[in-house]
C-alpha cells in the first residue's frame, strides 16, 4: 500500500511538472504581448517598454522558464502581471470558492442522478422511466449558460426567492450549484440506471432472491453496491469536469472562482496566473482520481493496490 | 413675500416627494470588471480610476462637460512662457488618515510619479522638470517646455493626490490601501468580488449623502441587468443595447445614454498599395454609410464621426466629414486606376467594442457595392494588437478614446509620423505639415492651440488615413431611487454626489 502511495505521488509530481511546462510554453507561443494588454490601450509606448522590462519579458524564453521553475521550487508562484499581487493570493480564495461550488454541484448531481437512476431502473420502460430519461437528456444538452439565465430570471427577478448571484450566504450557492449540478446529474442518472439494470439481471441477485431476502436487502446490499463501482468513476470524473463547467457557471452567477480568473488571465496574457491556475486544476484532477481509486477498494474488497 | 412663501412651500412639497437630497443608504454598483490597482499613479484601467475618483481628489477636476475646474487647488497662475504653473491650495484639508494636505504632499505625489517607473509615469515624466513646495499651500510645477494639455493631465485620474503617509507606510502595496482626501473612504476589497467605500464625514465640501458604496463584479451583462431589475443593485454598467427596450419599459429604472470620447474607425495602411493612394482612401470613406451604421447596426447608440476627435474631446472641430456617396467613390476608384475595385483584408476584434464585428460585416457589404472586395478576419484582442505591431495590416477596425480628454492625446500618438507601429500610428500615416501642427499644438495655449488642431483635423480628414466611422455612446442604467448620478465622457460613472430618495 505504501509503495502504491509513493508511486502515485511521483506520478502526481511528474504530471504537475508536465502541466507547468506545457502551460508555460503554450501561453508564450500564443501571439499577444502581456505588457501591451496591461499597459492599457491608450498607454504611451514607453510605458509598454518599461513594463516588458519590469516583467522580464525581454529576457530569453529559457531564462524565464528557469527562473520560474526555480521560484516554484521555493513555493513562489510569482506575482500577477496585472494586479502585481502574489499569484497564491489571487488563487487562494477563488480556488476555495470553485471547490465549494464543484462539491455542492456534484453532491446535488449525485443525489439527484442516483435517485432518478435507481428509481427508473426499478421500473424500467415505465412512463416515469421515459419521463426521467428525457429529462436527463435535456439536462445533458441544455447549455449551462442558458439554464443559469433562466433560473436567475425565474427565482431571482420574478419570484425574488434567491439572489441572482454573488457570494456571501448559503442562499447564494443554491442556483449556481443546481445549474451546474443538473448537467452533471444527467450522466450519473443514466449510468446508475444502466448499471443497476445490469446487476439486477445477474445470477447472484437471483440467488439472493431465491434465498428469500427482502427486496430492499437484495437491492441495497447486492445489486446497488455492485452497480455503484462504475458510478463512482463517473462521479469522480464529473468532479473534474465540474471544474470546466464552473467557468460558465461562475461567469453567469458572478461567482468569484478559479474558472473565471483563468479565462480573464488568458485574455490578459497574465502568464503567472494562468500557470498557477493550471497547477491548481491539475492537482485537483489528479487528487480526485486518486481518491476514486481508493474508494474502489472500499466498494469492492477484491481490488487491492500494490 | 407671498411669492417667497409659495417657493418655500413648493420646496417642502418637493422634499416630501423625494426630490430633495437625503442622507444615508448604501448603493450597490454592478459592473463587469474588477479594479486592478487602487494606486492612481500605477493604474491604467477604467474601474480602478472610477473607484479612486470617489476616494481621492486632484488639484483640478473635470465636470460632466469636461471643463477643468479648481478642486484641491483653489486657483493657479501660468507664466508668460507657459513653463511655470503656480497652484494655490485649499487650506485645512486632511487625508483620511489624518495627514494634512499641503504643498509637500502634492510635491511628494508628483515626484514619486516622475522619478519611479510606474504605469502612469509616461503621462508626466516627459515634460515635467520639477515640482516644488514653495510654502505650506503653494506648489510650483516647472515644465521642460510649454505643454498646452497640462491642465488636462492634472485632471486625469493618474493625478489624484494620495496620502504621502500611506505611500510611505505601504510602499509597493499602497495599491491595496488607498487613502485620499475625497468624499469616500476605502473600507475593504475582496478581489474579483467587491469593493466597499464609506462616507467621509469630514469631507471638505461637506459629508456626502450616501453612507456606503459597494462596487460588485458581475461579469455577465444580462446578470447585471437582472441585478438591477431585482433591486439587488442600484446601478448596472455597460448595458447591451438589446436589453435597453426592456429596461426603458420598467418604471423603476432610468437608462443613461451618454456620448463618450471613443471614435471607432477603420485604419488603412497608408504605405501599402492600393491604400497609399489618397483617392482610394477617400473612396472608402465615401462608400461607407455612417448614418446607416449608427442607426441600424448600433441601434442609435453612436453618432457619425467627422474627425478623429470626438465632439467632447478638447480641440474638436467639425470638418463635415465624408457624406455617403457611392457614385463619387466609384469615380475616385476609377481615377486611381481601380475601375473594377480590388481585394483587401479587414481585420477586426469581436466583442471589444459595441457591435465591432457586425460593423465590419456591414462595411464589407457597403464596400462590395463600389467593387472593393473585403475579407473580414476576426482576431482575438491580444493577438490583434501584436499583429498591428508587425505593420502587416491592410484595413483594421479600432477605437480610440483619449483618457486625458485632450486632442493632443489623439493627434500625437495616432497621426505623428514618429509614432508608427509598434507605437499607435497603425495606419502608418505621415504628413510633415500635420507633424508640425501637432508639435506646435503641444507648445501653444488656448485659442491658438485650438486653431492649430482645427487645421490638423482638416488636413487629416482630407488625407483620409482612416475611414472615420462613429463616436460611441455608453449605456448605463440605475434605479430611479438614486438621484444625481454623474457621468464623465471619459467613461467614468460617479455616484459621489448622488443620494437615495
Amino acid at each position: 500500500m505504501l509503495a502504491f502511495f509513493a508511486r502515485r505521488l511521483i506520478m502526481l509530481l511528474f504530471t504537475l511538472y508536465a502541466v507547468v511546462t506545457l502551460a508555460f510554453f503554450v501561453m508564450r507561443l500564443a501571439p499577444g504581448d502581456p505588457a501591451r494588454i496591461i499597459a492599457g490601450f491608450d498607454a504611451p509606448y514607453e510605458t509598454i517598454l518599461a513594463l516588458r522590462h519590469e516583467l522580464g519579458l525581454d529576457r530569453p524564453l529559457i531564462v524565464q522558464y528557469g527562473r520560474y521553475l526555480a521560484a516554484l521550487f521555493r513555493g513562489d508562484f510569482g506575482r500577477s502581471y496585472n494586479t502585481r499581487r502574489p499569484v497564491l493570493e489571487e488563487l487562494g480564495w477563488r480556488y476555495k470558492n470553485t471547490i465549494i461550488l464543484a462539491l455542492c454541484a456534484v453532491s446535488f448531481a449525485t443525489f439527484l442522478g442516483m435517485t432518478l437512476g435507481g428509481l427508473t431502473a426499478l421500473r424500467p420502460y415505465s412512463v416515469f422511466d421515459s419521463f426521467a430519461m428525457v429529462l436527463a437528456l435535456l439536462g445533458v444538452s441544455a447549455p449551462i449558460f442558458w439554464l443559469g439565465v433562466i433560473f436567475m430570471w425565474v427565482f431571482g427577478v420574478k419570484l425574488r426567492l434567491l439572489p441572482t448571484g454573488g457570494t456571501g450566504t448559503i442562499r447564494h450557492i443554491i442556483l449556481p450549484s443546481i445549474t451546474l449540478g443538473l448537467a452533471l446529474s444527467a450522466v450519473i442518472a443514466r449510468m446508475t440506471r444502466s448499471c443497476l439494470l445490469e446487476c439486477l439481471g445477474q445470477d447472484y441477485v437471483r440467488t439472493a432472491r431465491a434465498m428469500g431476502f427482502a427486496e430492499r436487502t437484495v437491492i441495497y446490499r447486492y445489486a446497488l453496491r455492485n452497480a455503484l463501482i462504475p458510478v463512482v468513476t463517473v462521479v469522480g470524473l464529473q468532479l473534474g469536469y465540474s471544474l470546466a463547467g464552473a467557468v460558465l457557471t461562475e461567469t453567469v452567477f458572478a461567482w468569484p472562482g478559479l474558472g473565471r480568473l483563468l479565462v480573464d488571465s488568458i485574455f490578459a496574457r497574465d502568464y503567472p496566473v494562468v500557470q498557477g491556475c493550471f497547477i491548481f486544476v491539475a492537482f485537483t484532477f489528479a487528487l480526485t482520481n486518486f481518491l476514486v481509486d481508493l474508494l474502489y477498494s472500499v466498494l469492492d474488497p477484491r481490488i487491492r493496490y500494490r | 413675500m407671498r411669492r417667497s412663501l409659495f417657493v418655500v412651500l413648493a420646496l417642502v412639497m418637493a422634499g416630501w416627494l423625494g426630490w430633495a437630497q437625503q442622507y444615508g443608504g448604501t448603493v450597490v454598483i454592478a459592473w463587469g470588471t474588477d479594479a486592478v490597482r487602487l494606486d492612481p499613479a500605477d493604474m491604467t484601467d477604467n474601474p480602478s480610476e472610477t473607484v479612486l475618483r470617489h476616494i481621492m481628489d486632484g488639484l483640478v477636476e473635470f465636470d460632466e462637460q469636461l471643463n477643468k475646474n479648481p478642486c484641491l487647488a483653489k486657483s493657479w497662475e501660468i507664466s508668460e512662457d507657459g513653463t511655470v504653473y503656480t497652484f494655490h491650495l485649499r487650506e485645512g484639508i486632511k487625508f483620511h488618515d489624518g495627514t494634512p494636505f499641503n504643498a509637500q504632499a502634492v510635491a511628494f505625489n508628483f515626484n514619486r510619479i516622475i522619478t519611479q517607473n510606474l504605469r502612469r509615469t509616461a503621462l508626466f515624466q516627459p515634460y515635467i522638470d520639477s515640482v516644488t513646495a514653495v510654502d505650506e499651500y503653494t506648489v510650483v510645477f516647472k515644465l521642460k517646455a510649454p505643454f498646452g494639455a497640462f491642465l488636462n493631465h492634472l485632471a486625469h485620474g493618474a493625478a489624484l493626490i494620495q496620502s504621502p503617509t500611506a505611500i510611505q507606510t505601504w510602499g509597493a502595496e499602497v495599491g491595496k490601501h488607498p487613502v485620499g482626501t475625497g468624499p469616500f473612504k476605502f473600507v475593504e476589497w475582496v478581489p474579483g468580488d467587491h469593493i466597499i467605500l464609506e462616507a467621509n464625514p469630514d469631507y471638505w465640501r461637506g459629508r456626502p449623502y450616501l453612507d456606503r458604496i459597494i462596487f460588485q463584479v458581475v461579469p455577465e451583462a444580462s446578470t447585471r441587468v437582472f441585478r438591477l431589475e431585482s433591486g439587488e443593485a442600484h446601478v448596472a454598467t455597460r448595458i447591451p443595447p438589446t436589453e435597453v427596450p426592456r429596461l426603458k419599459a420598467n418604471p423603476n429604472i432610468e437608462v443613461l445614454v451618454r456620448q463618450t470620447l471613443r471614435v471607432i474607425y477603420i485604419g488603412m495602411n497608408n504605405q501599402k498599395p492600393p491604400f497609399n493612394d489618397v483617392r482610394v482612401r477617400q473612396a472608402v470613406n465615401y462608400a461607407i454609410d455612417k448614418e446607416l451604421l449608427c442607426q441600424s447596426i448600433l441601434g442609435g447608440y453612436a453618432d457619425p464621426a467627422d474627425s478623429p476627435l470626438a465632439p467632447l474631446t478638447w480641440g474638436y472641430y467639425s470638418t463635415g466629414g465624408y457624406p455617403y456617396d457611392p457614385e463619387k467613390a466609384k469615380a475616385l476608384l476609377a481615377e486611381a486606376g481601380y475601375p473594377n475595385g480590388f481585394e483587401a483584408t479587414l481585420y477586426t476584434p469581436k466583442g471589444r467594442y459595441l457591435m465591432d464585428y457586425e460593423t465590419a460585416l456591414a462595411v464589407q457589404a457597403m464596400l462590395a457595392e463600389v467593387g472593393i472586395r473585403v475579407r473580414v478576419q476576426v482576431m482575438e484582442w491580444a493577438a490583434y494588437l501584436s499583429m498591428l505591431e508587425r505593420r502587416e495590416q491592410e484595413m483594421f477596425l479600432l477605437g480610440w478614446a483619449p483618457s486625458t480628454a485632450d486632442g493632443d492625446w489623439v493627434l500625437r500618438p495616432l497621426f505623428h509620423s514618429a509614432n508608427w507601429s509598434p507605437r499607435d500610428n497603425n495606419a502608418l500615416y505621415a504628413n510633415p505639415e500635420v507633424d508640425a501642427l501637432i508639435e506646435q499644438g503641444m507648445r501653444a495655449m488656448g485659442e491658438a492651440r485650438y486653431e492649430l488642431y482645427k487645421k490638423a483635423q482638416e488636413i487629416i480628414v482630407r488625407d483620409a488615413p482612416w475611414a472615420f466611422l462613429y463616436v460611441l455612446k455608453d449605456i448605463n442604467a440605475h434605479s430611479k431611487k438614486l438621484h444625481n448620478v454623474q457621468y464623465l465622457p471619459i467613461e467614468i460613472l460617479l455616484v459621489k454626489n448622488a443620494w437615495l430618495g
